[in-house]
């Protein structure tokens, strides 16, 4: 049983500029009697959020750049602690946020499954029970023994989306990853991800790309300036967001 | 301090650690990728850094018989173990200084462990000065040296200037993190520790300025390696300030991590 409860969250942080950023900058401004007063300006990222996601559940994450999108994500998966508000997840995470994360010129395809897998909490012998899967549903076939330094932009894509969601998660977070690809790896990624959802997990993604979303979510959230514009099933939340976003 | 700030305190503290261990496989993965990934296509592999460290072992104990005329089985020693267990330190130190913003994309990907990132780099450092232990074995053979009952010191010590190294790395990490020149201050820092420190010649030859020694935990810490190694008994003060010097450590990485924890993703 997956579920995720955000309750009343909100997250600031500190923005600081680049002499706040350096120990020789603070060293100068104490020596000087901390003229430059003025601590990094506090910024809310996300504003008094409240959502409760529940097995079933494919989410998708709407709204314009700067929205927020990528913080809420981050905030679900726990690299972001909430300031303010309770944060409560039960459930494995999966997360594909950064497809060229980890993704070092000079590894293999081989050893970047072995670098994620062991990350993302798998022991070696699951990794290597898993990578004739991974080798399948990537479709790299024998690329996979070569540096990334070869591949390209699909094919790290490929990559990528086959690790993260071969370890079945139970909630599956993906932000703006369905740009590169080509259309077979498409079809298949979309499945996989109706599939996990399918498996009565939870899925959340972000995305600008409303057709792909009507696919495959039931659920959208639609935020704007770190608070939650709308939050409810697909059709209803997508017509309002089209009829604001056509006033432009 | 509220008790409810107090919980979220020891709750950071005990997600990071605890995430530590569980992932120690992704650590030690890590760490060996490191060491082997920049030789990988030569025959010797990692023995590649013992081979340059030998070559500059000679020549520094060249340099040191001749500078304060003591005989080569004084020197050789002294200066081989030193180098090696200095080495081990200050190259841990010094990457710990740049390990999250290196791992800045595996920092924003999913929840995951500081201290798990600096001890991945500490077990790198541990595994290369243990292929650079074979120039002491080489030595110990050429000047016949007896193995002794005195070695076995070396369990204990060893250990604690890990911990105390991993404990300095995690700081250091995280203060690098917020600070991004603390990396240049950290690598001067320790360019003139080497100096400060006696790792190549011998406190007793100092003199005058016999604090610069005294006063120094890494004379104790790599004391405490060195003296059992070199058949001497252990030295009481020597243990005192390493033992001391590891609980100050590590209580400051473990205050660090349970302070910062969740604001070293916005700094990186």
């Amino acid at each position: 049983m997956a579920s995720i409860e955000l309750d009343n969250i909100c997250l600031d942080y500190r923005m600081y500029d680049i002499r706040e950023r350096s120990l020789r900058g603070l060293a100068a401004n104490t020596l000087i009697g901390g003229i430059y007063r003025e601590r990094g300006k506090i910024t809310r990222a996300i504003d008094h959020i409240s959502v409760s996601l529940k097995d079933g559940d494919r989410v998708a994450l709407i709204g314009a750049n700067g929205a927020g999108k990528s913080t809420l994500l981050r905030l679900l998966a726990g690299v972001y602690a909430p300031s303010d508000g309770t944060r409560s997840v039960s459930g494995s995470i999966g997360t594909l946020f950064d497809i060229y994360h980890g993704m070092d010129d000079d590894l293999t395809g081989m050893k970047f499954i072995m670098n994620h897998g062991l990350f993302r909490g798998a022991s070696k012998a699951q990794l290597d029970e898993m990578i004739p899967h991974i080798r399948d549903f990537s479709g790299l076939g024998d690329y996979i023994h070569q540096p990334l330094r070869v591949y390209s932009d699909g094919m790290r894509v490929r990559l990528a989306f086959s690790v993260a969601t071969q370890f079945e998660p139970e909630i599956l977070l993906l932000d703006e990853i369905f740009g590169a690809g080509d259309q077979s790896f498409f079809d298949r990624a979309t499945n996989r991800v109706l599939e996990i959802a399918g498996q009565s997990g939870i899925t959340v993604f972000s995305t600008h790309w409303l057709e792909l979303a009507e696919r495959f979510c039931n659920r959208a959230i639609w935020l704007d300036k770190g608070a939650i514009v709308e939050d409810g099933p697909l059709q209803t939340v997508f017509e309002k967001y089209r009829c604001v976003r056509t006033q432009y | 301090m509220s008790i409810a700030s107090l919980h979220t305190f020891w709750t950071r503290l005990a997600t990071d650690l605890s995430l530590a261990s569980k992932r120690m496989a992704f650590w030690r993965h890590l760490a060996h990728q490191d060491m082997t990934l920049q030789y990988a296509r030569s025959a010797i592999g990692p023995f590649w850094i013992t081979l340059t460290m030998a070559l500059q072992l000679v020549a520094l104990t060249y340099l040191f018989t001749g500078l304060f005329g003591a005989p080569v089985e004084i020197i050789a020693p002294w200066v081989t173990i030193g180098v090696i267990i200095w080495t081990l330190m200050s190259a841990s130190l010094s990457e710990s200084a740049s390990v999250l913003s290196f791992n800045k994309s595996y920092l924003m990907e999913a929840e995951t462990s500081i201290s798990g990132f600096v001890m991945s780099i500490v077990i790198k450092n541990v595994m290369i000065a243990a292929h650079h232990s074979i120039l002491i074995v080489l030595l110990f053979i050429w000047l016949a040296i007896s193995p002794s009952w005195a070695w076995a010191w070396v369990l204990l010590s060893l250990p604690l200037i890990i911990v105390f190294t991993t404990g300095l790395g995690i700081a250091l990490a995280i203060f690098a993190a917020r600070f991004r020149d603390v990396k240049r201050v950290t690598e001067s820092f320790l360019m003139i520790g080497f100096f400060l420190t006696p790792v190549l010649w011998r406190p007793q030859e100092l003199v005058k300025n016999e604090f610069v020694a005294t006063y120094n935990p890494f004379t104790h810490l790599i004391a405490i390696v060195r003296q059992p190694l070199l058949g001497q008994t252990p030295d009481a003060l020597a243990w005192t300030v390493s033992i001391y010097s590891t609980v100050i450590v590590l209580a400051l990485a473990l205050y660090s991590i349970a302070r910062y924890r969740t604001k070293v993703p916005f700094w990186l």
